[in-house]
């Protein structure tokens, strides 16, 4: 009878309970500092992701770490152990995507502040990740920088606040604007990624989790482009949040139910900015905005 | 390790539960997650949530458990959406669509397909049919997955069924069959004997007659050589044998009579054996131990607590079982050798 | 030639939300989300008012919504009816109107 997995851990982040085993120690102790703040104690899991050997020599010989557990893609190619972390990552993002029911699972990152929330979305690599980021150092409350959970029941965005995966150039730019390094993970170079360092958010934000936030605004994010700012309509904000959406198929009518319902209460807008700063000017401007109306609603 | 016993194959925790749903009721939390771990790697994890629907669980192993249903849920809509959108582009074939498998159950209303996962579409019609309804659902929107002249030829000449389709809208697979085992394998069950004796359902596509029902999966047990899905299988035919023989207490003779005809007594015999061992399947024919029993029966329950398929080495023994029975050895010679030099030519 | 005869789906099979100048149209037995333009919220609105479950021909449903909406193909020499026996039978092969063939 095989013991178990040689090393493992639990943790929580949000409402997902993850059971992470490993043939090595590396990739557990790396996944224990970085989620330093999170729950870590034993609970039946949500899934369980393993980290396992290509082959019983392969485990000592220029070790491979392949990417198994509850959900799985049969392509999904094993990285080198120094990118054990990744991999743990990579898994743990894989079986929310393809296994997750409890809410509608959003491809985006968000953040609040006076509980009302900006659902950032769009493709990889137009700074939905950074934007997060760099609102959360500047007073946002970070809800999470890569699923937004929309519950279907009662609309509220469930916090899903693992750390941010930094990819290239970001790192520098976060390294700048984060004063504790004890937040920083360790630099993983040539990923199939490219260079990621993930960064831990701030304690209260992960003390926070279970707190639900209702949406306020829907944006659509492009870094490095001139600024610009375009209202988006109901029908092509739902068509690419279906797109955005892992889930939206599996949850039937909940799901539904759940995006229409979002996308006629929230106002949706595309944005362009050319930097980092121009980024978060934009967000709080329009948020401002925005906040005037549910002020008004809410005198009225 | 928590809960049972150190030595416990986790499969065979599984087949406990499932058999025995009041018995999880000493399971501590580590004892829960061995359980949906191993459940989940044998494709069983869908049953076993909804005959825990009822039951009152601990909050993690429950809302674990809720998210499958929701899961079974939509996987059973699809099914059988799928299965009326073939019977839609096949209107104009005069011919006997008999659904397969997963989907058959539940368009029949079995109590196999309760939380049972559905894969592709699976159906069966007459051999000199298919090259009709093959034109049918290409002009419905179905395509090729694969455009390779040699597994194309090499599923005409040897398997029991077309390339595989895909729908290029709904993204959705069919297998058509003209019997229910490879050609090259050594049984030949009398596939039309299989269609002339099918079951109409009111929505006019047809399943297999209970007798048959089993047939055919005691030989996808026989074909599935390396045993993957062997504990699912063997769950389907308890399922099964108990609907069946509840309502027909001749179900054993009738069963019998259909297995001779198809050549597979014997797989039929040990099918029946090993789910009498694993789930208490009620003995429909005289129970009498066989020679390999404990040997697929190890492999069958061979999962851990990690959902980790464990035993290696007889795993690997039964794929190389598993291809030798697909294939006479010269053909698999070939086979290996068309695969490699593709392989390698990239 | 068949004349062809077309009904609503049952209320539980169907749920529609506005979404600005579209709709969505959400169907439950294959669990398909369809985003559709005009005329179709207006034809399955016309097959609605038809009456529960009743089929009604793609002629007798022309002169239903001709009270309301001015019907003109791509093609202008082809009739009313026609064109919309064409989007009926799209919508059928959908799955969002039931169609039989008319005794």
């Amino acid at each position: 009878m095989a013991p178990g997995m040689r090393h493992a851990c639990f943790i929580t982040v949000g409402p997902a309970r993850f059971r992470i085993g490993s043939d090595w120690r590396a990739p557990i102790d790396q996944l224990r500092a970085l989620y330093a703040d999170y729950p870590m104690e034993e609970v039946v899991p949500d899934f369980t992701v393993r980290l396992q050997g290509t082959s019983a020599l392969r485990r000592f010989v220029r070790p491979q770490v392949a990417i198994a557990g509850d959900f799985t893609l049969p392509d999904a190619l094993p990285l080198p152990l120094e990118q054990g972390l990744l991999a743990a990552e990579m898994a743990m993002n894989l079986q929310m995507a393809l296994g997750w029911r409890r809410h509608l699972l959003l491809h985006a990152s968000a953040v609040s502040r006076q509980g009302r929330a900006v659902v950032m979305t769009g493709l990889s690599g137009a700074g939905k990740s950074t934007l997060s980021a760099l609102l959360a150092e500047r007073g946002w409350r970070f809800l999470g920088d890569e699923f937004v959970l929309l519950d279907p029941d009662s609309g509220n965005i469930a916090p899903f606040p693992r750390p941010v995966s930094l990819k290239n150039e970001a790192i520098a730019a976060m390294e700048h604007e984060v004063d504790d390094d004890t937040r920083f993970g360790p630099v993983l170079r040539d990923t199939p990624k490219g260079t990621i360092r993930h960064l831990r958010p701030r304690t209260e934000w992960i003390e926070q989790m279970a707190r639900e936030t209702r949406p306020g605004l829907l944006l659509f994010p492009r870094f490095g482009f001139p600024r610009a700012v375009r209202r988006m309509d109901e029908a092509e904000s739902f068509v690419r949040l279906t797109q955005a959406s892992t889930n939206y198929v599996a949850l039937g009518e909940r799901g539904f139910d759940a995006l229409t319902h979002f996308v006629r209460s929230v106002p949706a807008c595309a944005i362009d900015y050319a930097t980092g700063d121009e980024g978060v000017e934009l967000v709080e401007r329009l948020w401002s905005e925005q906040g005037a109306k549910w002020g008004d609603r809410a005198a009225a | 390790m928590g809960g049972q016993g150190g030595g416990m194959i986790d499969g065979w925790s599984v087949a406990r539960a499932l058999t025995d749903p009041a018995s999880v009721a000493r399971l501590d939390a580590t004892g829960w997650t061995r359980l949906l771990s191993a459940a989940r790697a044998l494709s069983l994890i869908g049953t076993l949530a909804e005959i825990m629907a009822d039951r009152p669980l601990p909050y993690p192993a429950a809302r674990v458990l809720a998210d499958v249903r929701l899961s079974n849920q939509a996987g059973l809509r699809q099914a059988l959406w799928e299965a009326q959108c073939a019977h839609l582009a096949l209107a104009d074939y005069r011919g006997r669509v008999v659904l397969l498998k997963g989907t058959a159950f539940a368009a029949a209303g079995l109590d196999a397909a309760l939380g049972r996962s559905i894969g592709d579409l699976d159906i069966l019609v007459a051999r000199d049919g298919m090259d009709q309804v093959e034109a049918l659902l290409l002009a419905a929107g179905w395509e090729w997955v694969k455009p390779d002249p040699y597994d194309d030829a090499y599923y005409r000449q040897w398997m029991h069924e077309l390339p595989p389709m895909i729908h290029g809208e709904r993204d959705r697979m069919i297998d058509v069959h003209h019997t229910i085992l490879p050609l090259t394998a050594g049984p030949k069950p009398d596939a039309a004997a299989l269609i002339a004796d099918a079951r109409q359902l009111p929505s006019g596509l047809h399943v297999l007659s209970p007798a048959d029902m089993i047939c055919h999966a005691a030989a996808h047990l026989m074909a599935d050589g390396d045993l993957s899905g062997g504990m699912r299988n063997l769950w389907d035919i308890d399922r099964l044998v108990c609907q069946f023989s509840a309502k027909d207490p001749d179900f054993g003779d009738a069963l019998a009579e259909r297995a001779r005809l198809h050549q597979l007594t014997a797989p039929v015999a040990r099918a029946l054996r090993l789910a009498h061992r694993l789930f208490g399947t009620p003995a429909v024919w005289p129970i009498r131990p066989g020679v390999a029993d404990a040997l697929f029966l190890r492999r069958i329950t061979a999962v851990d607590g990690w959902g980790r398929k464990t035993r290696k080495l007889t795993r690997q023994g039964f794929y190389i079982r598993s291809h030798l029975l697909r294939m006479p050895p010269a053909m698999l010679a070939r086979h290996l050798w068309t695969k490699w030099r593709k392989g390698h030519r990239g | 030639m068949t004349v062809r005869a077309f009904a609503a789906l049952p209320g539980h099979a169907i749920k529609r939300v506005r979404l600005g100048g579209l709709e969505a149209i959400y169907h439950a037995p294959s669990g398909i989300t369809h985003l559709l333009a005009q005329p179709v919220p207006e034809l399955l609105d016309a097959l609605d008012e038809a009456g529960d479950g009743r089929f009604v021909t793609s002629a007798e449903l022309a002169v239903r919504i001709a009270e309301r909406f001015d019907l003109v193909g791509d093609d202008p020499q082809e009739a009313p009816e026609q064109v919309l026996a064409e989007r009926l039978a799209e919508l059928a092969a959908l799955g969002l109107v039931r169609v039989r063939a008319q005794a």
